[in-house]
């Protein structure tokens, strides 16, 4: 919270941080590594990027289980066409996730699946988080399932990953107006589902 | 033919999907849930921008229950890859 000039203003910080320019260029130097025939050097690419994507994707599938096998087969073709890769290589692998997810909620019948269904942990920070079985976290897992995918997306990328609009608009090739919009009525739309039993 | 695994060739796709079938129905915007009114001053609060606390305490209820759930999506914000996952990815690469 700030105070400036007897007014007291309130301000969310939790954006996330797009790669840097000396990053990207870090990222071309080990796919041309990984292409010269070192393929360990792609375990740093994993590693760099593969919590944002596995947050995007348990956000769209709403299981961890699924956002696991989505982000492996991901990163594996990844892997197999990284010679394809032209300018940002998070921005690249972040459309192949996307996609998956896209791919995973064309084909999928059920429209939820509660984290306590998965074998898998949710990946939550402390376990003090993953045990936290709180009526909102079910209810509002139910309410995102609930959301046209596009919606879904737009709340999950901006809430869930921390992304800017600026950020959102790179990835998704779409305009930061259009991307607001979305989120505003995602916003309304789970406020709607959710005020019989929170407001 | 080969197929197209260029990520962005896929994402034009979704710009045009095809007509939906019974295997696969149509997957953008088919249901436009009713919406409520959210308070400007929230969306603004939520979208990072300097909000006079005044404007988001006459929210009330509205405030409290966005409050919570930037509580819950916070620690979303803060999951990690399950420490396993890069290992099996790594292994299936070396596979191939």
């Amino acid at each position: 919270m700030t105070r400036v000039k007897g007014y007291t203003s309130v301000v969310k910080t939790t954006q996330a941080e797009p790669p840097q320019e000396d990053q990207i260029d870090a990222d071309q130097a080990i796919i041309d590594r990984v292409l010269a025939g070192d393929r360990e050097s792609f375990a740093t690419l994993i590693g760099r990027y593969s919590d944002p994507l596995y947050r995007h994707a348990v956000g769209m599938t709403g299981s961890p289980d699924d956002a696991a096998d989505i982000l492996q087969n991901s990163f594996i073709k990844a892997y197999q066409h990284l010679g394809e890769v032209r300018g940002r290589f998070d921005a690249w692998v972040f459309r192949i996730v996307a996609n998956g997810c896209k791919d995973w909620l064309k084909n999928i019948r059920r429209t939820h699946l509660s984290y306590e269904e998965d074998d898998q942990p949710s990946g939550y920070e402390t376990p003090e988080e993953e045990l936290d079985r709180g009526e909102l976290r079910g209810d509002l897992d139910e309410a995102l399932g609930a959301l046209p995918p596009s919606l879904r997306e737009a709340f999950v990328m901006k809430h869930v990953e921390g992304r800017s609009y600026e950020e959102m608009a790179e990835l998704l090739e779409t305009s930061v107006g259009a991307l607001k919009m979305r989120v505003h009525r995602a916003r309304e739309a789970l406020q709607k589902l959710l005020e019989e039993r929170y407001l | 033919m080969m197929d197209n695994l260029d990520p962005r060739e896929e994402g034009r796709e979704e710009a045009a999907p095809r007509k939906p079938t019974e295997q696969e129905p149509a997957m953008t915007d088919r249901e436009v849930p009713l919406s409520a009114h959210t308070p400007e001053a929230i969306h603004a609060w939520l979208d990072g921008e300097n909000v006079n606390e005044s404007a988001l305490q006459a929210a009330g209820k509205e405030y409290e229950f966005w409050r919570r759930v930037e509580e819950e999506t916070g620690k979303r914000r803060r999951m990690k890859t399950p420490s396993p996952l890069a290992g099996e990815i790594m292994r299936a690469i070396k596979k191939d």
